[in-house]
């Protein structure tokens, strides 16, 4: 019984081609969509979260200004804070940044520079993120005062002329070596990567400028559980010292957790507005099932002559809707995979990470959702095929 | 071709006949331009909010930021370079903002504020017409005065316990001030500025006390120039000046319209974007006209069979058809305009009352485009069924069941 519904269902499909196939192409379209943005939203969510990965997750940062002030000026941090801070109970230990801006000149062409310091000696977590990898000469070391390692792209377009590793150059009119060229990094999409930079030892930058005290803190903990407790603690010190709003302090979950949020609602949004397609696409469905149900009134009357219940009507008209959405949903599912991959592929080539995800997940949203809509969407035409008065029907033309 | 009476008639009743068929058509297409419609009418408000931002700071304005907003740290500017700036032709007056942090105490609640430092004389005047820096109570600070501070009303109330009102005391870093005046909200647009409700204002005076001199270099320069063609050439020359004293991108120079001109290329990006994903139901909608349009040739094949063998030429045959799915479009477009527009200041209305300057446009532009879409959508998706009704053969067409 099953059998034949499914049969004629099946038949009715493929002998009006050209409806079925412009039916089908509205549900594909609107599908393709849905999917290929969450694959890449998916993707982008995935790359972030690896990279946090890379950097370790048992750190809490500590800036010493707050967004939420409104300001943009800094607190100076000094030496008996950071001490305080290492002596915080669970810190591993505290890896100071510095940063400050410079008038770098190479070739007689000058150039305002940004420059980050850190100690070398405590700077491991940097390390499998590539942040110290050289394509050319060496990565510097904490002895190196007057030694910097700069980006590729300053490197090459910065200075009319590349500039190579052992090249002399200065920096506020101070005299540097470049000992080594940074390998570009790999970043994810949207993510700011200046090109004007310059990384040296801290030793070298306490002689840059000697009176600079540090951007922000990295705090690195013995474990992740301990985040959020040493946060507080550290809010609660430094408020209570400089005021209200007057540090920022995040841990590195919170800061995973508010980029994933940003990214879900980024692609909430973005699958909303796809979604309208899909609603006009079940709206096709429904025309098209209103119209097969009309062709094939006599037909139907027939069947009901000859003692088909309301109820085997029904489902023949409502499994055609539901087969237009799963047939529909599977193509627009490969198609929406393959424009992901499609889109991640010249991403990838422009340097950034992003990998469209394939996930069961993503598959059964495609295929369940689509399906569903052809359902509903074929309710309404089948109740009516299924209410039809057969001797009505019967004598239709 | 021509469309002439017979054509017009016989295409709408066969738009009537059909009734349900042409009601889910239509609702295709209305979705698909009622999104784009409303997705462009508030893409298009920001812009013209950030605009109106704009233009009230005048478009004779140019900014000059040491370090290039780049790094906290930056470039210190000093009285040469001040100079320079004001003598630059095309230049009426400058006025530099020097900001620094620090601890305000009031009832022993302490809260970290970032100082800016003005001329209070120079800011009057250039901020006059801006509602930047507008007193609600109190007043001005005076030119001199060493005491008087000016708050935001986020700072007044939201702070502390107790609001911190007009004329009451206050420590800065341990050294005291007065609250001589609060100033007046500025309205936020969506996804722009922060609201700096946690500064104060003080005289130069005032910050020398705080600070030593030394220490001091702005971090902003507002320059007014006489024109806003003014601001293009004088913001080129001074650009020159700072490259060649502190090398390239130290100190970032940008005009009003430099400034208007990024943002609203971004947001305009961004709608794009999104409106050619909102485009793709006006796609799903034209795969709908072109889907009714073949059934319903197919349901009259005998029909037009019929008008063939009375001597309707292929060319008016084709028109029939033609206008019809043209008509599903416009009808739609028409629709589809009048409710995108309803949701897209629904959407504003309830923006705003959330405090967002977020605003709905109703342009000219949009309308006209949106329907000529969505008529171009319809022909072209009448195009092939039309062509398959006019090439039918008579004969066949009559014998057809």
């Amino acid at each position: 019984m099953i059998q034949d519904i499914f049969e004629m269902s099946l038949k009715s499909l493929t002998r009006q081609q050209i409806r079925s196939f412009l039916t089908l192409a509205g549900v594909v379209i609107g599908i393709a969509a849905i999917v290929c943005l969450l694959s890449i939203g998916q993707g982008l969510t995935n790359s972030v979260n690896e990279q946090f990965e890379q950097l370790g997750t048992n750190i809490v940062y500590m800036l010493g200004m707050n967004p939420l002030s409104g300001t943009s000026n800094t607190i100076d941090f000094s030496d008996s804070d950071i001490s305080w801070v290492e002596g915080v109970s669970g810190v591993d230990y505290v890896l100071p940044l510095y940063s400050g801006v410079g008038t770098m000149q190479a070739n007689s062409v000058r150039k305002n520079v940004m420059i980050l310091s850190m100690d070398l000696d405590k700077s491991s977590l940097f390390e499998e993120y590539g942040y110290f990898d050289v394509e050319e000469g060496r990565r510097i070391e904490e002895g190196d005062t007057q030694g910097i390692l700069i980006t590729k792209q300053l490197a090459e377009d910065g200075f009319d002329k590349p500039l190579n590793a052992k090249k002399l150059v200065t920096i506020n009119d101070l005299p540097y070596k470049i000992i080594g060229i940074q390998k570009p990094l790999k970043v994810v999409v949207g993510d700011y990567n200046p090109e004007n930079l310059i990384l040296m030892s801290e030793s070298a930058f306490k002689k840059f400028s000697p009176n600079s005290t540090p951007t922000y803190l990295m705090i690195v903990t013995f474990s992740r559980e301990d985040n959020s407790k040493i946060a507080d603690e550290l809010t609660k010190h430094f408020e209570d010292k400089y005021g209200q709003r007057s540090i920022y302090v995040y841990t590195s979950d919170q800061l995973l957790d508010q980029i994933n949020s940003i990214y879900a609602i980024i692609t909430f949004f973005l699958i909303g507005v796809s979604a309208i397609a899909m609603i006009v696409g079940g709206v096709g469905i429904m025309n098209a099932m209103i119209t097969s149900v009309m062709e094939k009134t006599k037909e139907i009357g027939i069947m009901k002559a000859l003692g088909a219940s309301n109820y085997t009507i029904l489902m023949i008209f409502i499994i055609e809707a539901a087969l237009i959405g799963l047939i529909g949903g599977a193509m627009g599912t490969i198609l929406g995979y393959g424009l992901s991959q499609i889109i991640s592929f010249f991403v990838s080539e422009s340097g950034m990470i992003l990998q469209g995800v394939i996930s069961l997940e993503i598959t059964l949203i495609g295929l369940g959702f689509s399906t569903i809509v052809g359902v509903i969407s074929g309710y309404l035409p089948a109740l009516r095929a299924a209410n039809l008065d057969p001797i009505e029907a019967l004598r239709y033309e | 071709m021509k469309f002439d009476g017979d054509v017009v008639e016989v295409s709408f009743r066969n738009l009537k006949k059909e009734g349900l068929r042409t009601f889910l058509t239509l609702i295709g297409v209305v979705i698909g331009i009622a999104s784009i419609v409303s997705l462009l009418s508030i893409g298009n408000g920001l812009t013209l909010a950030v605009e109106e931002q704009f233009e009230s700071l005048g478009t004779n304005t140019i900014f000059v930021i040491p370090g290039g907003g780049m790094s906290i740290a930056s470039i210190k500017l000093n009285q040469i370079d001040l100079d320079t700036i004001d003598n630059t032709s095309g230049v009426e007056r400058s006025i530099p903002i020097y900001s620094k942090s620090g601890i305000l105490e009031y009832n022993q609640e302490k809260v970290n504020v970032s100082i800016n430092a003005v001329d209070p004389k120079k800011a009057e005047d250039i901020f006059q017409s801006t509602g930047f820096m507008e007193v609600t109570e109190g007043r001005m600070m005076e030119k001199n005065d060493s005491q008087g501070i000016l708050i935001g009303t986020t700072l007044s109330t939201d702070f502390f316990k107790r609001d911190l009102s007009l004329k009451k005391q206050v420590l800065i870093n341990g050294l005291s001030f007065n609250v001589v005046g609060i100033l007046k909200p500025q309205g936020t647009s969506f996804g722009g500025a922060p609201n700096m409700g946690g500064s104060i204002y003080m005289s130069l005076e005032a910050l020398k006390r705080l600070y030593s001199e030394s220490n001091l270099s702005p971090s902003i320069i507002f320059v007014k120039t006489y024109t806003a063609d003014d601001a293009k050439y004088s913001a080129d020359s001074i650009k020159d000046y700072f490259n060649d004293k502190y090398g390239e991108d130290s100190v970032r120079v940008s005009s009003s319209e430099d400034l208007l001109n990024q943002i609203k290329t971004i947001l305009d990006l961004l709608t794009l974007f999104i409106t050619g994903v909102g485009a793709i139901s006006l796609l799903v909608g034209g795969i709908g006209i072109m889907n009714s349009m073949v059934t319903s040739v197919m349901e009259r094949t005998r029909e037009i069979g019929l008008m063939k063998a009375l001597g309707a030429s292929d060319d008016k045959i084709k028109s029939i058809f033609l206008l019809e799915s043209a008509l599903i479009g416009g009808i739609g477009g028409i629709i589809g305009i009048i409710i995108g527009y309803l949701m897209s200041f629904t959407i504003a209305f309830i923006g705003q009352s959330l405090g967002y300057a977020l605003e709905a446009s109703m342009g000219i532009e949009i309308t006209i485009g949106a329907l000529i879409f969505s008529m171009i959508i319809g022909s072209l998706s009448g195009v092939v069924p039309a062509i398959n009704a006019a090439n039918l053969d008579p004969v066949v067409a009559l014998r057809y069941e």
